[in-house]
């Protein structure tokens, strides 16, 4: 039912070894003692998707936390009807 | 910057990014299965918005495709919404996932030839669901509506499709996994699980309504919050960078998203019944958790506009399919964030106060799934379809005429329904009539069928273009397929991969752990508090535990029809403690009410009133005629007609009920009574002391009758007529004749001048107020007062005799003397002796020996009263057992009926002593039904422990009740009296006090309190009184 063409399985083989070994290699030259750089980008070849490493704003931790705090006011002084009147 | 730097493949540092182009990539992807997932897409993404607007254009006009049960709104409803989700969204989200997932595991899906099998099946599960719902085949459940067979169809279709997706995950040669295969995979897992919830237990298994409740709210949200929102993300985020050429903004709010979205979201659903009897904690972690998606959002909204960030300008100025996909993908986030905000806010309670059950709801439910998820899959599909046909898009111009239908639609529509939901939550805040809420939404709703229709011709515009485009498109060659425009100094992926992007770890955590504790927490663990369970209810008139009964078969076959025709799509049966509904439709709603229910019928809609309290209202008169014609009745109703509930109708006679529309009204009549007679008290026959209506000149009567036609035509004419004779469009229904107001003759009078004497405004005014029970005469309590005066006025024109007579003097009525057994007792004499007996009967069951052979001015037959009903049952009074509505009737005897007036006959002593004796064989008879009804204790959390295993009692009763205790409403269960003597007293105390002054200031006999009425000089009984009485 498939009408593309599958790729021969050496191929498929040698592609596989390839991203390994190309992987490998650039582990082994960024090391994972490095700082994270929220710059840094990060590649999935074969979809073309590249991803920076990035770091979450702020702002939008201080919008968590703020949730957060009141996410537990709220639960613990309306945990019961007859306490939250 | 550097990042946007065009560089030549196969450079030094970087991996060779010239590997993701199209070609190598392309041969992963079996085009031709995505093109045929993405052609039945085209399909279902016009025909299920269609069908919307099909559904939309039946507010405006009830009748548009009626007459057909197939084609009923409450049947084509959930076809739409199925097929939006299941059809117009899913479609596309899993055919897409052909396509990215296996580029994202750099191998081909597998199992891949089952991919065309599971279209196949996929689309026989979309039809023959469809064709299920118009049949009537309906479980009940909102978003889980399809018969077993179907929903068993489509459980075996995703866990094939899953399958192959995760197999081609965990066996991926790609080491990173990126984000948009995390949400795949949770989509997939939680959605297999929450299939097992919706379509096995929830019908299934044995539980209570509120239960039923509490499990539904989580399945209803999972179908949107677990499946939709991260497939619909995973699409976004593996698009968006593609089409707007620029790597994903951060990783790291990848991470947060996702996690928080999987943490809180499960836990949220039980939103969906605020107010209701799910225990008070469970809706509180609820808004909590719902409150804290606003940070899942925001990081995926960051996350997509930082994407486009430097883009924009190409992307808002681009041609291409992929700058169209990524204004589509634009366009979603930022509905995305507008509708969450709403969503989360929304569950407040406070607003939910307002918003719950208007179209503020439907506001949400379609900015969430059309203007975000529905529209990420058209913006992945312009991306896509030049890539699995290699033809651009045909048309750039068609794109944008797609774009700008749905902006000005989507928002037309969206900001439309939030508003008009707002606003009729207002007004019912305020007050006002129901109906009348329902009139001022009518505009708006055409202007929602308008935007609809606007966003319907976008889908044919497009699919005018992806038709043309496989046609006759230019050929396209793929651009390689990078989000980078630069590659200075990137990594690989893998480098990235934490235990929390692990698949094992998203599967495992997110995909089960998460969703096990949500449903345990909010769905388990409410099911196991009495509370929820316990088959008793405490009775409205006397505070005491009363047992709720089942349905009898009749009614239950009235329900599963209100099911099969969708008639809980507009009626709700859930009173809230909020915004008035309490006075507007009854009690609140009470745990134990819904222990039958099964499916429960809460709803989350309320198109038309809430059917809770309904039971009594009306005759069964009434709702034959409604259900006939709903507009014969209430003109301004949207109702649609049930002509397939009624016999073959040649046109002569009435039209009458068949088995079904029987079995339908002896369902409604059943609603609301296991709390007891709650109807006897709810609207007063008197005016309180410090309640007059206002004084007014003829001539400010005069000026009230414009307005009192209004009325008269929008609410009294399908039964009294335009021409006020009683022979309105549904008078032919009703066995009670409507008034014939052209006579002058009116029942109920506190005026002297005898039984044919004018009625004072007042006593016009309580019975417009109260209506009059056991008739199609319903109360108008709801109505200004302004409204009901000015419709006595318009009455009062069409009979000659308010121009020549005038309304007699009040009658006087002294005060109430104490209620005492003498009292009683004289007062069965006099009944007696004055002959209320020839037609009342001995008992006052209305079986005198006259009884058969009465009528009224008009020659039709009238029967006595039976004194001992409850309020609305037929034969029973009309205005109620109040001792000063009783003594006025005495008094003045009842218009144009047989009971003549007594005042000039009998002393007011002694018809007071008649009133006690009527008021008696109601409390009786009330007692009677308590004690069939078994007041009863509650069960207490005690009985949880019930073992013979010592020590596993002991263990329970150590650990297990006192978190039972706690988490039950204020506490431990607090004690209830456990003297059955004491229950009795209290009720008696209760009853007496509701219906009698002087009963309600203490001046009432102790001995009447007691038991039985044998037991009289048994000896003094608890004086309980109306105060210190539950």
């Amino acid at each position: 039912m498939t009408s593309n063409e599958t790729p021969s399985k050496s191929e498929d083989q040698s592609e596989r070894i390839a991203t390994e070994e190309g992987a490998a290699t650039s582990r082994a030259k960024s090391g994972r003692g490095e700082s994270h750089d929220p710059r840094q980008i990060y590649v999935y070849p074969t979809s073309g998707i590249a991803e920076r490493s990035g770091a979450v704003p702020i702002w939008l931790w201080i919008v968590a936390a703020s949730l957060s705090i009141w996410g537990l006011y709220y639960l613990v002084v309306y945990w019961n009807p007859s306490a939250a009147s | 910057m550097a990042e946007h730097i065009l560089q030549a493949p196969g450079a030094d540092k970087a991996p060779d990014v010239s590997s993701a182009s199209s070609d190598s990539s392309t041969e992963l992807v079996n085009r031709k299965l995505v093109r045929d997932w993405l052609w039945w897409s085209i399909v279902w993404l016009t025909i299920f918005p269609l069908i919307g607007l099909l559904v939309s254009i039946k507010f405006d006009d009830p009748d548009f495709l009626g007459g057909t049960a197939w084609l009923t709104f409450g049947r084509l409803r959930p076809v739409h919404v199925n097929g939006v989700i299941f059809g117009a969204f899913s479609t596309p989200a899993l055919g897409l996932m052909y396509y990215f997932v296996p580029r994202l595991c750099n191998r081909r899906m597998a199992m891949e030839a089952a991919g065309f099998w599971i279209l196949a099946a996929w689309n026989v599960f979309l039809v023959a669901g469809s064709i299920s719902l118009l049949m009537g085949y309906n479980l009940g459940f909102e978003a889980g509506e399809y018969p077993w067979p179907i929903n068993l169809l489509r459980w075996l279709i995703l866990v094939a499709l899953s399958a192959q997706v995760m197999t081609t995950i965990f066996r991926r040669k790609e080491p990173g996994l990126y984000v948009a295969l995390w949400y795949a995979l949770a989509a997939l897992v939680w959605t297999a699980l929450n299939l097992i919830l919706g379509g096995l237990v929830l019908p299934y298994m044995p539980m209570s309504g509120i239960s039923n409740a509490a499990l539904h709210g989580l399945y209803i949200h999972y179908v949107v919050g677990l499946w939709i929102t991260p497939a619909g993300l995973a699409l976004m985020y593996y698009f968006l960078p593609l089409a707007a050429k620029n790597p994903l903004f951060s990783h790291r709010l990848s991470l947060l998203g996702f996690w928080t979205l999987s943490f809180f979201y499960p836990f949220v659903g039980t939103h969906h019944y605020l107010f209701s009897p799910i225990p008070y904690h469970n809706q509180t972690i609820s808004i909590v958790t719902s409150m804290m998606l606003i940070v899942p959002v925001w990081a995926v909204v960051t996350n997509m506009f930082g994407t486009a960030m430097g883009r924009w300008g190409a992307i808002l100025k681009g041609k291409d399919g992929d700058n169209f996909a990524a204004k589509f993908l634009l366009l979603a986030t930022f509905f995305y964030l507008v509708g969450c905000f709403q969503g989360s806010t929304e569950a407040l309670r406070r607003m939910q106060e307002l918003t719950h059950f208007t179209d503020f709801v439907i506001s949400h439910s379609h900015f969430t799934v059309f203007a975000t998820f529905v529209l990420a899959a058209v913006g992945s599909m312009y991306y896509v379809w030049p890539r699995v046909t290699g033809r651009q898009i045909w048309s750039p111009r068609l794109m944008s005429v797609h774009l700008w239908l749905t902006i000005v639609g989507t928002t037309i529509m969206l900001v439309g329904l939030a508003a008009q939901g707002l606003m009729q939550g207002s007004d019912l805040e305020d007050g006002a009539n129901f109906v009348d809420t329902v009139v001022a939404m009518k505009p708006w709703w055409l202007v929602r069928t308008l935007a609809g229709a606007t966003m319907d011709i976008g889908f044919v515009v497009m699919t005018i273009n992806l038709v043309m485009t496989a046609r006759k498109g230019v050929p396209f060659i793929a651009a390689r397929d990078s989000a980078l425009l630069v590659q200075e100094d990137v990594r690989p992926a893998a480098d990235e991969v934490g235990w929390y992007s692990r698949p094992s770890a998203i599967f495992i955590i997110a995909g089960i752990a998460f969703f096990v504790l949500a449903v345990f927490v909010q769905g388990i663990v409410p099911s196991l508090l009495p509370q929820t369970y316990d088959p008793t209810v405490t009775s409205a008139t006397t505070g005491q535990t009363i047992r709720v009964t089942d349905y009898t078969p009749l009614e239950r076959k009235g329900r599963d029809i209100f099911i099969r025709d969708g008639c809980w799509y507009c009626h709700s049966q859930f009173v809230r403690p909020v915004t008035g509904e309490d006075r507007r439709w009854g009690p609140v709603a009470q745990a134990g009410e819904y222990v039958y229910d099964q499916p429960h019928m809460l709803s989350t809609r309320r198109i038309g009133p809430d059917l809770l309290r309904e039971g009594g209202r009306y005759a069964s008169d009434w709702h034959v005629a409604h259900h006939w014609n709903p507009r014969d009745i209430v003109p301004d109703s949207i109702m649609p007609s049930f002509p397939w509930l009624f016999k073959e109708y040649d046109g002569k006679g009435t039209p009458q009920l068949n088995d079904e529309g029987k079995a339908v009204v002896a369902y409604i009549q059943k609603l609301g009574t296991s709390i007891g007679d709650w109807r006897e008290t709810f609207v007063s026959t008197r005016f309180g002391a410090d309640f007059k209506l206002p004084a007014m000149t003829d001539k400010e009567r005069a000026d009230l009758v414009p307005l009192g036609k209004e009325v008269y035509t929008r609410r009294c004419i399908g039964c009294h007529g335009a021409k006020g004779d009683g022979n309105g469009t549904a008078a032919r229904f009703l066995e009670t004749k409507p008034r014939d107001f052209t006579s002058g003759i009116f029942k109920f009078r506190s005026t002297t001048g005898g039984e044919m004497s004018l009625p004072s405004d007042d006593d016009l005014y309580i019975t417009v107020s109260h209506g009059l029970w056991g008739t199609a005469m319903p109360p108008w309590y709801e109505l200004p007062q302004r409204e009901r005066i000015a419709v006595i006025q318009y009455i009062k024109t069409f009979s000659k005799r308010w121009k020549t007579e005038a309304p007699g003097a009040a009658i006087v009525i002294p005060p109430e003397p104490r209620v005492t057994a003498e009292s009683i007792a004289r007062g069965q004499q006099q009944f007696q002796n004055v002959g209320c007996v020839v037609c009342h009967g001995d008992k006052g069951l209305g079986d005198g020996v006259t009884a058969n052979a009465l009528t009224n001015a008009w020659g039709q037959a009238i029967k006595p009263a039976n004194f001992t009903l409850a309020a609305g049952t037929p034969g029973g009074v009309k205005l109620g057992h109040d001792g000063i509505h009783l003594f006025k009737t005495i008094s003045t005897g009842i218009g144009g009926g047989p009971m003549p007036p007594f005042g000039t006959v009998i002393s007011a002593d002694q018809i007071w002593d008649i009133v006690h004796y009527v008021q008696s064989l109601r409390v009786n008879a009330h007692i009677e039904n308590l004690k069939t009804a078994g007041l009863t204790e509650p069960e207490n959390a005690a009985n949880i422990c019930a073992t013979s295993i010592s020590w596993l009692r002991g263990a329970c009763d150590a650990v297990v009740r006192p978190v039972i205790e706690y988490c039950t409403e204020g506490g431990a269960v607090p004690p209830r009296a456990t003297n059955y003597r004491f229950q009795l007293s209290e009720a008696r105390a209760s009853i007496w006090s509701s219906l009698s002054d002087a009963a309600d200031h203490h001046q009432i006999d102790p001995r009447l309190l007691g038991i039985d009425q044998e037991h009289l000089a048994a000896g003094p009984a608890v004086g309980a009184t109306k105060e210190n009485s539950p």
